[in-house]
């Protein structure tokens, strides 16, 4: 299907919740409201012209007003691509867990939370995977994190 | 023979054999310095290049060293590759654990000051000799096997300048 | 007598087979439960080669970071390379030139060759075949003289820069090239020799670690792993990226997505590799090899995410850019990750040297995962 019809079926169906974005190289592209993410995951692995069944990459990102959870999904029976992204406030980021949809999330969704502080709720088992077991210096990949052991590297002119 | 080509000896010939006569410092060191089983510890990049250290092309063998898996049965442990903060406390419990006499190199700008990880990284630990003491360092990244071969004939020569004396 | 066996009081209990292991290619650690010899439940723990390449990414420029994209995967390092300027390329718009794109493809493939040598040599070792790895590792030293010929380096070669490649292959490369070509075809018969019909082999790798089709896409399988369980899917021929569509080569997959079958793509792939680099030497045309790009390097605003078929599955960079020298963004999506958490699901109820064997037939290098 052409990326044209996917949005067209989406703008169709959740015409409230989605706004329009850009990735190059993954269109097409939304932005939705975190409440409604595990419904249209639901729809999109699902429903048979879709069938969106691999979880090809989830990553957080760190800006000055908001956090952003991306969420890149592939399709193996139509060949097709999509691109979600949820954006979260910054005082207490909490968003659904897709592990009931993709299995795959799981770590990433683990490596997420400990890295940048997202809650994900009903994770099937929220533990450290990549910190040491007495990591108590905060959230490393925030923009504004600052620890004992960690030289920036200066401007050499 | 090896012995006498290597190390200062007086020959004495009776009927029925020889005596050798030597100091004991020489043989003892002689006796370490060509066999050296080393623990097969790689952890980045620079075990790779361990590895064809000890294969085909440049062979260890030749030298009398075999990696064995277990530290119980090592005298020389090479750290080669990045430490992090998280296998730290392993390290130093896998050295406590090979017996005397054991020796370390550190191979690799990673084990030295941490190498291209010594800015804007939290997870490094900037450099292995504030866990364990380090006897030769192998700078590179990764070294080639040359300069692992020189850092180990380097730590051979720093063997036969020991002394009973230092350490009985 | 088997009443007596039957009340013996028998207990599980917790194996650590801890992060200095010689099969486990790396820093992991795996926590087992055991019920005699065999493995009931399996938890890996990772993170002992975390070196936060993602933080560095943000204060790096893009030049800067090209050594640091080699150590992702040291192992085919020209990949990760080739991704990450392939990313950059399509947020700034640069077209790379033709020659350019045809080194690229040839120092590429040799890689995957020597990446699936690596892999061959130590799953013989795991699975006790010691001669298979000197074999292995004396093959890897003539494609390493040539990609040392070209770019200085043994291993992490930071060959590749935005818009084409740093140096040009000199007048000595091609035909030695040509000359490995026609040295390597036969020597991956003399492997197949030694294992694939070896009944040693065969009852340690047939039927073992059974991974289905469902399972393997659920979680994030990709490459290799997932060619055997019948899926005939490689980026390569079905998003060709760079010049792939002007070559011809197969992809192979397999039947019953054991070990057996996993070993046996990667050998037919090594075949298949071999005849890309002829083709590419065969068509190599003559011009420029690198587009002029401003000292300082400043892309537009934007996102970009971009992947390429590396030898462990699917490696992929998302960027984001806010126009500045340094991106803002980088995060890295690599095979091994996805493939390791399989790991679990497919090893229960198996004996602890199955557990090995599996290990080795999912091709896991522990930098990837940890980044």
């Amino acid at each position: 299907m052409s990326p044209e019809d996917i949005k067209e079926i989406l703008t169709e169906k959740y015409s409230d919740k989605l706004k329009e974005d850009k990735i190059a190289g993954f269109e097409p592209s939304f932005i939705i409201e975190k409440d409604s993410l595990l419904e249209i995951c639901r729809y999109l692995k699902e429903s048979n012209g879709l069938s969106f069944d691999l979880l090809s990459c989830m990553c957080g990102a760190d800006y000055e007003d908001r956090f952003e959870v991306i969420y890149l999904l592939f399709s193996f029976s139509n060949k097709h691509k999509l691109s979600l992204k949820v954006q979260l406030p910054k005082e207490s980021p909490e968003v659904e867990s897709v592990t009931s949809v993709w299995q795959g999330a799981n770590w990433h969704e683990r490596e997420i939370a400990e890295l940048f502080g997202i809650k994900f709720k009903n994770h099937p088992d929220p533990r450290p995977i990549l910190l040491p077991e007495d990591w108590d210096e905060g959230y490393p990949l925030r923009k504004d994190w600052s620890g004992k052991d960690f030289k920036r590297m200066p401007d050499f002119k | 023979m090896g012995v006498m080509n290597k190390v200062p000896v007086y020959v004495e010939k009776l009927p029925g054999g020889a005596i050798i006569t030597t100091k004991l410092d020489d043989v003892l060191n002689y006796a370490r310095l060509s066999s050296m089983w080393y623990l097969l510890f790689g952890l980045a990049c620079c075990a790779v290049e361990l590895m064809a250290t000890g294969a085909s092309r440049y062979d260890f063998d030749r030298f009398g060293m075999i990696f064995r898996a277990s530290p119980r049965q090592s005298d020389l442990m090479i750290v080669a590759g990045t430490l992090t903060k998280k296998m730290a406390p392993r390290l130093r419990r896998l050295y406590d654990q090979m017996p005397e006499p054991k020796y370390v190199i550190a191979m690799g700008g990673c084990t030295i000051t941490g190498g291209p990880f010594y800015y804007d990284s939290y997870s490094v630990e900037k450099g292995v000799e504030h866990i364990l003491p380090v006897d030769v360092y192998v700078p590179g990244c990764p070294p080639r096997p040359e300069s692992l071969m020189e850092g180990c004939i380097k730590l051979q020569e720093k063997i036969k300048k020991q002394k009973i004396k230092d350490w009985a | 007598m088997s009443q007596e066996i039957s009340e013996i009081y028998t207990e599980e209990f917790f194996v650590n087979m801890g992060p200095q292991h010689p099969s486990t290619h790396g820093v992991l650690r795996l926590l087992l439960r055991m019920d005699g010899e065999v493995v009931m439940d399996m938890v890996p723990h990772i993170g002992y080669l975390h070196r936060s390449l993602e933080k560095i990414a943000e204060n790096r420029t893009y030049l800067q970071y090209i050594p640091f994209t080699d150590r992702i995967d040291y192992v085919s390092s020209m990949f990760c390379n080739q991704s990450f300027c392939m990313a950059v390329e399509k947020l700034a718009n640069i077209p790379v030139p033709e020659r350019a794109e045809y080194i690229r493809i040839i120092m590429v493939e040799l890689n995957r060759i020597a990446s699936h040598l690596i892999w061959l040599g130590t799953f013989s070792l795991d699975l006790g075949a010691i001669t298979p790895f000197l074999y292995c590792f004396r093959e890897r030293e003539k494609i390493l003289d040539l990609l040392e010929m070209t770019c200085g380096q043994r291993m992490t070669f930071n060959y590749m820069r935005v818009g084409g490649v740093s140096r040009d292959i000199t007048a000595e490369f091609i035909p030695l090239a040509k000359d490995f070509v026609k040295y390597f075809l036969p020597r991956v018969d003399e492997y197949e020799d030694i294992l694939t019909n070896n009944p040693i082999f065969l009852s340690r790798t047939k039927g073992i670690g059974l991974l289905d089709q469902k399972t393997a896409i659920d979680n994030g399988v990709t490459g290799p792993s997932l060619r055997a369980t019948g899926l005939k899917w490689d980026l390569r021929k079905d998003e060709p990226y760079s010049i792939y569509d002007r070559f011809e080569f197969d992809i192979p997959t397999g039947k019953n997505s054991d070990v057996w079958d996993r070993y046996m793509v990667r050998i037919k792939e090594m075949r298949e590799s071999l005849k890309i680099v002829q083709q590419a030497l065969d068509g190599l045309p003559e011009g420029p090899i690198k587009t002029k790009t401003p000292a300082v390097f400043k892309p537009p605003a934007g996102e970009v995410y971009s992947r390429i078929e590396a030898p462990r599955g699917e490696m992929g960079f998302y960027i984001v850019s806010d126009g500045s020298p340094k991106p803002y963004r980088v995060k890295i999506r690599t095979g091994s990750f996805s493939n390791l958490t399989v790991l679990s699901l497919i090893s229960r109820g198996w004996k602890i040297a199955d557990l090995v064997a599996i290990f080795g037939s999912l091709d896991v290098v522990l930098p990837e995962v940890d980044r």
